[in-house]
C-alpha cells in the first residue's frame, strides 16, 4: 500500500502542470457546492431569523408611512425612517374584535452616532405592552428597559463608557442583542418615554418630525391576533373600519422575501449544477487523455509484476489525492469568499443573511470535500479500469 | 544563490501590489462626509496602504535578492506586516457603525482576504526552502 501512495505521489509530482490543472478542476467543484450551499443557508438562516424577530401577526402603521421609509426598509435594510400617528389610532386599533394584544411601537431616525454620523435607527417600545421585541431581548439581557437606558443591536459599536448620545442627550448601553442578519442589527431599543424625550430634544434642536403632539405619538402598532380569528379577517376589518392607516400582515412581509430568497437559491443551485456538470466533463476527458498517454508506463509496471489490483489503486491513490487537495483548496477559497463578503452579499441582495453556526458548517465542509473527492474518484474509475486491461504485450510490441 | 524566480516570488510581489492598489482604488474606504471631514477607516484605509506598500517594497527586494537565506528571511517578514494589515482594519483602527458601509462591507474583508494569501504564500515559500535545505 505504502508503494502505491509513494509512486502515485512521485507520478503527480513528475507531471506538475497536469496535476495543477486536475487540481484546479477538483477546487471547482467543492467551491460550487460549498460557497453556493454556504450562502443559500445563510438566506434561509436570515428569513427564519427575520420570521422570529417580527413577532407579529399584523402590523398596523399610518397611511402616509410609504414617504418616509417603510417598515420592511426599517426592519430588513436597517434604512432608518420615521412615520407617526396619533396615540388615538392605538385606542381605535386594539379594541377592534379579534385583536388579542396590541402594542405601539415608535421609530425615530438619530441625526448622527458615534463615529460616522450615520443615521441609526432608534425604535421604542412600551415594556407593558410589547410581545415582539421584549423576549428576543430577554435571550440577551434579563433585567428591566428603564428610562435613559437603549438596548443596541450587534452591529452597533459600543463606546468604552458605553454611553451614546442622541440630540445632545446621553444614554447607558445596558445590553447588546445577538446577531439576527437583519436590518435589526443596527437599530437602537429604548423604552416609549425615553424616545419620547428624544422626540422632543430634536424638536428643540430643530428637526421637525411631527407636528403633532410627541407626548402622544406612536409609529406602529403591532397586533396578536386571538384565538379562533383569521389573521386576514382582521386585517381586513382594521383596514375598513379605522381610516388612514394600513394594516399589513406580518406573512405577506414575509413572503416577499421568501420570494426573492426562492429567485436567488434557483440562481444559485443552476449555477452549481452547471460548474458540476462543466468540471466532471473536464475531469472525464483528461482522465480519459491521461490513461491513452500512460498505456506503456502501466504496461511496463504490469511485465515487472504489478497486478491489476495493484494499478487500479495507483490510480485510485492519484485521483483521491487530486481530488482530496483540489476539494480542500475549493473549500478554502469559497470560505475566503463567503465568510468576509457576508456583508456585501446581504447588501447586494437586500435579503436577510445570517451565517449558519459552526456546526452547520463543518458538517457542511465535511460533506462538499466528501462529496468532490468521491465524484472525483469516480470520474478516474472508468479510464482506470480499461488502461488496466489493456494487452499488455501488444501495446509494448507497437512500440518494437 | 537563486536565479529562478519560482510562483510563490510572483504570488508575493503580485498579491502584495493588490493590496497597495486595491485599498486605494476599488476597495478603498468609505468617503468623506457631508462637511468634508473624514471618518476614522480613512485612516484605516491610510494605515493600511502604508503596510501594504512596505509589503510590496519586501516582495520587490525578494525579486532581486540572489541569496536563498536573505529571501527566506523577507518571506518570514511580510508573515508579520500582512497580519498587521489584516488588523488594522476594524481592529487596530475602528471602521464606522453600519455593517453595510463601504470600510465594513468591501475594504476590510479585501483586505483580510489579501493578507491570508499573503500569509499563505510567505508560509509555502519558507516550507518550501526549508525543505530543499
Amino acid at each position: 500500500m505504502k508503494f502505491e501512495k509513494d509512486l502515485s505521489v512521485k507520478n503527480l509530482k513528475r507531471k506538475p502542470a497536469r496535476t495543477a490543472a486536475l487540481v484546479i478542476l477538483s477546487a471547482f467543484l467543492s467551491f460550487s457546492i460549498f460557497g453556493g450551499s454556504l450562502v443559500v443557508m445563510s438566506l434561509q438562516n436570515g428569513l427564519k431569523s427575520y420570521e422570529a424577530r417580527l413577532g407579529a401577526d399584523i402590523i398596523v402603521v399610518p397611511n402616509q408611512a410609504r414617504s418616509h421609509g417603510t417598515v420592511d426598509s426599517i426592519l430588513l435594510q436597517g434604512i432608518p425612517g420615521y412615520f407617526y400617528m396619533d396615540e388615538s389610532y392605538f385606542e381605535k386599533i386594539s379594541v377592534r374584535e379579534g385583536v388579542e394584544i396590541a402594542s405601539p411601537q415608535f421609530f425615530l431616525a438619530s441625526a448622527s452616532a458615534g463615529c460616522c454620523s450615520v443615521a441609526v435607527q432608534i425604535i421604542g417600545f412600551d415594556p407593558e405592552t410589547d410581545f415582539s421585541i421584549q423576549p428576543w431581548i430577554r435571550e440577551s439581557y434579563g433585567g428591566a428597559v428603564g428610562d435613559g437606558d437603549l438596548i443596541v443591536g450587534s452591529s452597533i459599536e459600543i463606546p468604552a463608557n458605553r454611553k451614546l448620545v442622541f440630540y445632545n442627550n446621553s444614554y447607558n448601553v445596558v445590553a447588546q442583542l445577538d446577531e439576527t442578519g437583519t436590518g435589526l442589527d443596527t437599530a437602537v431599543y429604548a423604552n416609549m418615554s425615553t424616545i419620547r424625550e428624544m422626540l422632543e430634544s430634536s424638536t428643540k434642536q430643530g428637526f421637525r418630525y411631527y407636528d403633532g403632539d410627541p407626548a402622544r405619538a406612536i409609529s406602529s402598532v403591532m397586533i396578536k391576533v386571538g384565538d379562533g380569528y383569521g389573521i386576514e379577517d382582521v386585517a381586513n376589518d382594521i383596514n375598513v373600519h379605522v381610516r388612514k392607516v394600513e394594516a399589513t400582515q406580518a406573512k405577506s412581509m414575509i413572503s416577499s422575501i421568501a420570494g426573492g430568497l426562492t429567485n436567488v437559491s434557483r440562481v444559485i443551485g443552476v449555477l452549481v449544477v452547471v460548474i458540476w456538470i462543466l468540471a466532471l466533463a473536464i475531469l472525464m476527458v483528461a482522465f480519459v487523455m491521461i490513461s491513452n498517454e500512460r498505456t506503456k508506463e502501466f504496461a511496463v509496471l504490469r511485465v515487472v509484476g504489478a497486478s491489476e489490483k495493484m494499478l487500479k489503486r495507483l490510480l485510485r491513490t492519484e485521483s483521491i489525492i487530486i481530488s482530496g487537495v483540489g476539494a480542500l483548496c475549493g473549500a478554502a477559497a469559497a470560505a475566503l469568499v463567503v465568510f468576509p463578503f457576508g456583508g456585501l452579499v446581504k447588501r447586494s441582495l437586500d435579503l436577510p443573511y445570517l451565517l449558519p453556526d459552526a456546526g452547520v458548517t463543518a458538517a457542511l465542509l465535511f460533506g462538499s470535500v466528501a462529496l468532490s473527492v468521491l465524484a472525483g474518484s469516480l470520474t478516474s474509475a472508468a479510464s482506470a479500469r480499461r488502461l488496466v486491461k489493456n494487452d499488455t504485450g501488444l501495446i509494448l510490441r507497437e512500440d518494437a | 544563490m537563486e536565479k529562478k524566480i519560482n510562483v510563490t516570488d510572483i504570488a508575493l510581489l503580485v498579491l502584495s501590489a493588490a493590496l497597495l492598489i486595491g485599498v486605494l482604488t476599488v476597495f478603498a474606504p468609505c468617503g468623506p462626509k457631508e462637511d468634508g471631514g473624514w471618518m476614522t477607516c480613512h485612516w484605516a484605509g491610510n494605515a493600511t496602504a502604508g503596510v501594504a506598500a512596505v509589503l510590496t517594497v519586501l516582495a520587490l527586494v525578494r525579486l532581486l535578492m540572489r541569496d536563498a537565506k536573505i529571501r527566506l528571511g523577507l518571506s518570514a517578514a511580510m508573515i508579520p506586516a500582512a497580519l498587521l494589515a489584516a488588523l488594522i482594519p476594524g481592529r487596530i483602527i475602528r471602521l464606522c457603525m453600519m455593517p453595510s458601509m463601504r470600510c465594513r462591507a468591501v475594504m476590510s474583508p479585501a483586505v483580510a482576504v489579501c493578507a491570508v494569501l499573503i500569509i499563505a504564500a510567505a508560509g509555502v515559500d519558507i516550507l518550501m526552502r526549508r525543505k530543499k535545505g
